[in-house]
């Protein structure tokens, strides 16, 4: 108890040195987009400005006129404050919010009491305040220090609050920290700036979606300067062996005993069976009812006063058990008693509370001896005075201090502070006379003052209309800083002194590549979903971009969506049509956005895979993101919507440079991009992407690869055609398994390291023909076609031959039938067809006997022998009769009858 | 204690200066001649067939058959051509020639393939045999050998994964006939490395650490009989040609104790103690050359993919069975060392790959030709054991006081635990007594006495101390007998 007052003499005296400091000039409360955009004018739309960030509302209602204003910044919730704030910072910020923290936007309410109640009142909020948890500390690390340095700097922390390195800058609208030592510690900080909306819900402050790890860096950076002692106040021993359940630890032999901080299972040299139990004595302050939570991997109990209060024993995952026990102030024996047996360590003990305390940790609340603490030193470190604590909460509502900020178990007196309506207030009187009297004192600047008074007047007028929905999108950007990073019709943007804050991983990107984005016009450009999610979430779309947008909560801006939507619109693209099939136009896609074509991917990741040159936002995220008119008219110009960007056009002046994709229509092949896209991160990957491909290509002849071929089997038998027609023929279920078009395979999988598993096509419109046995003797016309596979039905496979192309005839032999496949490729037109002649010998069959064409739902049968599964996949049958059958959903050819060879073919064109 | 110390000692001092000599010394007998494989081509050697018309057909792990012209050039970077004569073959570990057909054994099958139109490119490809499973696995390989007497292809097929057996005959031999028939032949496969036959035409194969592998071995292939590793005995049921399933092996055991209790049961005729003699025994063949590739004729060699080797090894029948001994020989090939064969002329061409499995020649891949130079080495020639210890014959007479010195030779014994789990350290070591040391009238050979054999063990003999009538040490001083069976006599 002795050393835990020395550590926090030790932030006192910080706390001194810092305070020494004469008070920096008098600047009021410091709202950036007031001094940004209003403070020379002192202007009406200022005034709103100060109006919500002040949360005048809070005692001062609207009346006359709802102008669309942003709903108020609301005071932090000061639940649990005591866990997040020093005792002595709460003190001193009470006497005066603007020594500690200039700029502030808290008024001193208390101003108007009398000296002595006012230090009365200050000292009982103190201990009430402090009342509702405890400071957890941490130690300072040198390397997170550092971590936290460039984090700071990168992430758009200073795009707010200013850099904190070099010489300071004079830029009015930096929000200042004010003195962050004498207020928090360490993982106050950090659990702060990890979820800051959890305590100051309107987002002012949003959130930067940091990890743990990263908001501890932080923290540890902005408080370096912090120097505290942390002592032990916890006894531990420590036992090996291996157990399931929780042993008695007495009749063990301890290996090992000592004091640590926490409940903290890293004490044990070793990973796995041991156990551990720690003891120290519960300080409990507040008579009441405490619910105490044990959160452990493996078994585990807490035990207060030598009674079991939760138990969770056994071998288990990290998982949570809870016991209630009404206590009486004073020290209470604790134990908790913990084993380990293999795989993964975790021990929390946490406990509620009076006074709306959740899940604190109660080692904080652990002291090694129950004995006083020595006061030698004079400077009392904080003790909570139950008697003050209970004042303080009293006085905490009847003071005013619930009118503003919340605080679980106390509820506010809305007579209490209660001023007139916003459109009767005199201009020079209460909050808003030069030297405040009995009312709240904000330290407000004469222009902040005049301002407010303008936009009081302007309410009181009698034509007082609400904001256009522009100034409705400009209030939002003002109010939440949004043009610190961004510009939207030529408003806002980085200020000048800030620029060399913001950075990139690619240089080459130049500045695009480091500064946010415009919004101007972005409510044409996202779609409404992604603008939600980015509103909701924040976002980090931008792989090259070190800043991240953070998220300031969607209650707070959610309406930008709407209004964004409605103000920044495109001319409406008129549909385009594309004579080709789904599978085909996807095809064209695909290429187009490969290294052969546009080779968009050269510059922009796709489905995380990752570019060769500069990583420009993920392709595979486009059509999510953008709307589909955006997309069309963006691709054509970038420069019209992006100044500066290195984004090229391959449609200059809306014509396209690959005039043999697509007749060269610009529209069409856009489209086409975008019909590709929307297939999102399951669109085949476009050539180009990942690791080097292996790419065969049959030039001249045909190419044969025989590997594992993803839908082809073990024993597939892949062959490329020059006429970009690719088959897989699976010599294990001796089928066609497979077609498509474009590239035939790329061979890397295999032919790189040791070559596990299997690769699918590398080319589009891959087309799967029907599975199992191509050939049956069926004695029923309705018959069901077989389940077994060519191998199980007993097909034999002879192999194949090759001619001068290269095209391969399959043989396999069926019972007593020889048959011969040879496969070739046509081009018509753009695309190519697969043509395919069968040879059939032996023996007349007693039965049908019928090959398996198509299987699948939508066959019918078109003129001249063609038949169609649906819009896709069309077949010409010649030589032999096609049976369609519905009811089986497939297509069956009658084998020619006669002695000699029979022979039939087949044309695929998809 | 101490002495062994002491002697271990010494023993690194001087393989580090004898290492530097050997780089030369290796030039003195043997020349590795890289043949000029043409850029852009990767050739994964997986197997090696010498031509009717005199061409090397060079079968690679991608698939592709070459055909290289003058492989016996002596000036190759001029005279010899590579031309693609097949593709789209499927990881290709075997070849053999017989009447117009090259017979192939890939993954899936063996096929023979032929160039009918006489344009150079082969254009047909029968499915001479693909009664086997493959599941999809890249483990799943099928190493074929030559044609034996009767006209087999013997094709060993690893176990699926290395370790179990997904699909049909995944851990076995089969015999695949020109005819197309196919029987199974020899069960307790594991991981092949290569496939050949020693000069009175039994078949062997290497196979390579893991379970039920203690460390590589070179193992004989015996109709009937179970090779070690149980994890493909499922498939007697396949097989009623082959009788009824083994008993499976004890883990934990010793391979000659195992080979006591189940008759089936053949241990590796020659063990490659691992990392000594290298990590991935590969490619099998024997010196068929009667003398033109230096004094080691009829002596098998076998690669070692990791350690980019070719080692000798010498064998004898003891009661029936063969056993014998490796002993180091050729290093420094370009990449890691698979298939290898040996001409009649002499020249003993080698393929090398290093994807997936790392080797101590840096190269990805490699075709190089060795000759020997004519000079003869003075080196160990070959080993057989008596009841009592070994004979060991020298390739040139020795200077009989050196053998006699003390410590001019240095023996050990130990094994490996026969178990299902993967591989096996040393075990069970002994150090024998050298009680007496015999050198024959000619010099050439000696008889060497220990106070005690080891059933079972591999006996690791060093002969730091001998030397030639000139003075000089050996070339290798090493060599690791597997003492299976002691001879009575």
């Amino acid at each position: 108890m002795k050393r835990m007052h020395l550590g926090i003499l030790a932030v006192a005296s910080v706390l001194v040195v810092l305070t020494s400091h004469p008070a920096e000039a008098q600047t009021g409360p410091i709202i950036p987009g007031y001094e940004r955009f209003h403070s020379q004018s002192s202007d009406a739309a200022g005034g709103e400005l100060l109006l919500s960030e002040l949360n005048c509302v809070a005692c001062h209602a609207q009346s006359n006129v709802d102008l669309g204003n942003l709903a108020p910044k609301t005071a932090p919730d000061l639940s649990m404050v005591g866990s997040r704030v020093r005792p002595e910072y709460l003190r001193a910020y009470l006497a005066d919010p603007h020594q500690l923290k200039p700029g502030a936007t808290m008024p001193d309410v208390l101003g108007g009491l009398p000296a002595e109640e006012r230090t009365e009142a200050i000292e009982n909020l103190t201990h009430f305040l402090a009342s509702t948890g405890r400071l957890q500390e941490a130690r300072r690390r040198g390397r997170d220090i550092n971590a936290g340095k460039q984090l700071y700097h990168d992430i758009g922390c200073a795009a707010c609050h200013g850099p904190r390195e070099g010489s300071p800058l004079d830029v009015a609208q930096l929000k200042p920290l004010g003195q962050l030592e004498a207020k928090y510690s360490v993982p106050s900080l950090a659990a702060f700036l990890q979820d800051p909306l959890k305590v100051r819900a309107s987002g002012r402050m949003p959130s930067l979606r940091l990890t743990s790890e990263d908001a501890n860096k932080i923290a540890q950076y902005l408080l370096q300067d912090l120097d505290v002692e942390i002592p032990a106040n916890i006894k531990y021993t420590y036992y090996e062996g291996n157990w399931s359940k929780l042993p008695d630890f007495s009749k063990l032999k301890p290996a090992d005993t000592g004091e640590t901080m926490s409940f903290d299972v890293g004490v044990a040299p070793r990973k796995d069976n041991f156990g551990l139990v720690f003891e120290g004595f519960l300080n409990i302050t507040q008579k009441g009812d405490y619910n105490f939570h044990i959160e452990s991997d493996d078994g585990s109990r807490l035990l207060i006063d030598g009674k079991e209060i939760v138990i969770y024993d056994g071998i288990h995952p990290k998982g949570r058990r809870s016991g209630k026990v009404r206590l009486e102030p004073g020290y209470h024996p604790l134990r908790v008693e913990y084993f380990e047996g293999a795989g993964e360590q975790e021990l929390e003990v946490l406990f509620d509370g009076p006074r709306g305390m959740r899940n604190a940790s109660v080692a904080d609340f652990v002291v090694l001896s129950p004995e006083p603490a020595e006061e030698s030193s004079g400077t009392p470190g904080f003790l909570v005075d139950a008697q003050r604590a209970e004042k303080g909460q009293v006085q905490f509502v009847s003071l005013g201090c619930a009118t503003c900020h919340k605080l679980e178990g106390t509820k506010a007196d809305r007579s209490i502070l209660k001023g007139p309506n916003l459109a009767e207030l005199e201009i020079s009187k209460g909050c808003l006379a030069a030297q405040p009297k009995g009312a709240p004192d904000f330290r407000l600047t004469e222009a902040q003052r005049k301002s407010l008074a303008s936009a009081i007047s302007h309410r009181k007028e009698a034509n007082t209309l609400a904001w256009e929905p522009e100034q409705r999108v400009q209030r939002h950007l003002a109010t939440f800083n949004c043009y610190a990073c961004h510009q939207r019709n030529e408003i806002g943007g980085i200020d000048p002194q800030l620029d060399t804050l913001f950075h990139t991983t690619q240089a080459e990107m130049g500045d695009e590549g480091r500064l946010p984005p415009t919004l101007t016009g972005v409510g044409a450009k996202l779609t409404p979903n992604w603008m939600n999610k980015i509103l909701g979430e924040g976002a980090k779309d931008r792989p090259y971009m070190k800043t991240v947008m953070p998220n300031f909560g969607h209650q707070n801006v959610g309406q930008l969506q709407p209004l964004f939507a409605t103000l920044d619109t495109l001319p409406e693209h008129p549909p385009i049509e594309i004579p080709e099939t789904e599978g085909r136009i996807k095809a064209t896609g695909r290429h187009m956005v490969g290294d052969k074509v546009f080779g968009c991917i050269k510059c922009h990741t796709f489905d995380g895979e990752k570019a060769s040159g500069v990583q420009g936002i993920d392709m595979t995220l486009m059509t999510r993101r953008l709307n589909h008119d955006w997309f069309m008219a963006y691709v054509m110009d970038p420069p019209r919507f992006r100044k500066g960007t290195r984004m090229p056009t391959a449609w200059p002046n809306g014509k396209s440079v690959m005039r043999n994709i697509l007749s060269g229509d610009a529209d069409q092949q856009v489209e086409a991009i975008w019909i590709y896209l929307s297939d999102q991160n399951k669109a085949a990957k476009p050539f180009g992407v990942g690791e080097q491909p292996i790419e065969l290509i049959a030039w001249r002849k045909a190419v044969i690869y025989r590997n594992f071929i993803e839908g082809a089997g073990s024993r597939a038998i892949g062959v490329g055609f020059p006429e970009k027609a690719n088959i897989a023929f699976d010599a294990n279920d001796m089928n066609l398994a497979l077609i498509w078009q474009g590239a035939f395979i790329d061979a890397s999988r295999h032919w790189t390291g040791r070559g596990q598993g299997y690769q699918p096509p590398l080319g589009d419109n891959v087309i799967r023909l029907p599975g199992k046995a191509p050939f049956a003797v069926l004695n029923d016309a309705a018959a069901k076609w077989p389940e077994t596979s060519g191998k199980e039905a007993g097909y034999k496979f002879l192999g194949y031959r090759l001619d001068e192309a290269n095209n391969p005839t399959f043989r396999y032999r069926f019972d007593e039938q020889t048959i011969a496949e040879a496969i070739h490729a046509d081009k018509v037109g753009e695309f190519p067809v697969l043509v395919r002649e069968f040879t059939v010998e032996g023996p007349p069959t007693t039965g049908s006997f019928v090959f398996r064409a198509l299987q699948g739902g939508g066959i019918h049968a078109l003129e001249d022998g063609w038949f169609q599964m649906g819009d896709g996949l069309k077949v010409q049958i010649e030589g032999a009769k096609g049976i369609v059958r519905p009811d089986q959903n497939d297509l069956l050819i009658e084998v020619p009858e006669g002695a000699g060879p029979r022979q039939f073919s087949l044309k695929y064109v998809w | 204690m101490i002495r062994y110390t002491t002697f271990a000692l010494t023993m690194v001092l001087l393989g580090t200066t004898v290492g530097f000599a050997q780089e030369s010394e290796q030039e003195k007998y043997y020349k590795i001649t890289p043949l000029p494989i043409p850029e852009g081509v990767v050739l994964e050697v997986g197997a090696l067939e010498m031509m009717p018309d005199g061409k090397l057909a060079v079968a690679t792990r991608r698939g592709d058959i070459y055909m290289v012209s003058n492989p016996k050039a002596s000036s190759p970077e001029t005279d010899t051509k590579f031309t693609l004569f097949a593709h789209g073959l499927h990881e290709v570990l075997g070849l053999a020639y017989r009447d117009g057909w090259l017979y192939v054994t890939q993954r899936t099958d063996v096929s023979r393939v032929r160039d009918t139109n006489g344009d150079g490119e082969a254009d047909e490809f029968e499915i001479v045999s693909d009664g086997w499973g493959v599941s999809g696995d890249y483990h799943e390989y099928a190493f074929g050998s030559r044609f034996d007497q009767e006209g087999n292809i013997w094709v060993t097929l690893c176990l699926t994964g290395s370790f179990s057996s997904q699909v049909p005959f995944r851990g076995w031999c089969l015999r695949v006939n020109a005819d197309g028939t196919t029987v199974a032949t020899t069960s307790g496969v594991r991981s092949p490395g290569g496939i050949g036959m020693n000069a009175a035409g039994d078949v062997f194969y290497t196979d390579n650490q893991g379970p039920w592998n203690g460390t590589c071995g070179l193992k004989h292939l015996v109709p009937g009989k179970f090779v070690g590793h149980p994890g493909g005995n499922d498939w007697y049921k396949l097989a009623p040609e082959m009788g009824d399933r083994p008993v499976d092996p004890e883990s934990n055991s010793r391979f000659h104790v195992e080979a006591k209790k189940i008759p089936e049961y053949m241990p590796a005729a020659v063990l490659f103690p691992y990392d000594k003699m290298g990590k991935s025994a590969s490619g099998v063949d024997y010196d068929r050359s009667e003398g033109k590739f230096g004094p080691f004729a009829g002596q098998m060699m076998v690669g070692d993919q990791s350690h980019s080797t070719v080692m000798r090894v010498v064998m004898e029948e003891v009661n029936g069975r063969y056993q014998g001994a490796c002993i180091p020989f050729l290093k420094d090939i370009g990449s890691g060392t698979l298939p290898i064969w040996m001409t009649e002329d002499g020249n003993l061409f080698v393929g090398g790959t290093n994807r997936g499995w790392g080797s101590r020649g840096s190269k990805p891949f490699s075709l190089e030709r060795i000759n020997w130079t004519g000079v003869v080495p003075f080196d160990l020639l070959n080993v057989t054991a008596n009841p009592d210890g070994f004979t060991v014959q020298f390739t040139k007479p020795i200077d009989a006081a050196s053998a006699t010195a003390a410590d001019a030779i240095v023996a050990e014994t130990y094994t490996y635990i026969y178990q299902s789990s993967y591989g096996s350290p040393e075990v069970d070591h002994t150090k024998p007594t050298v009680t007496k040391v015999e050198v024959a009238p000619d010099k050439k050979s000696l008889k060497i006495t220990l106070d005690k054999v080891q059933e079972g063990h591999v006996h690791e003999i060093h002969f730091p101390g001998i030397r030639n009538e000139n003075g000089e040490p050996l070339w290798h001083d090493v060599l690791y007998y597997t003492m299976n069976q002691i001879p009575s006599k």
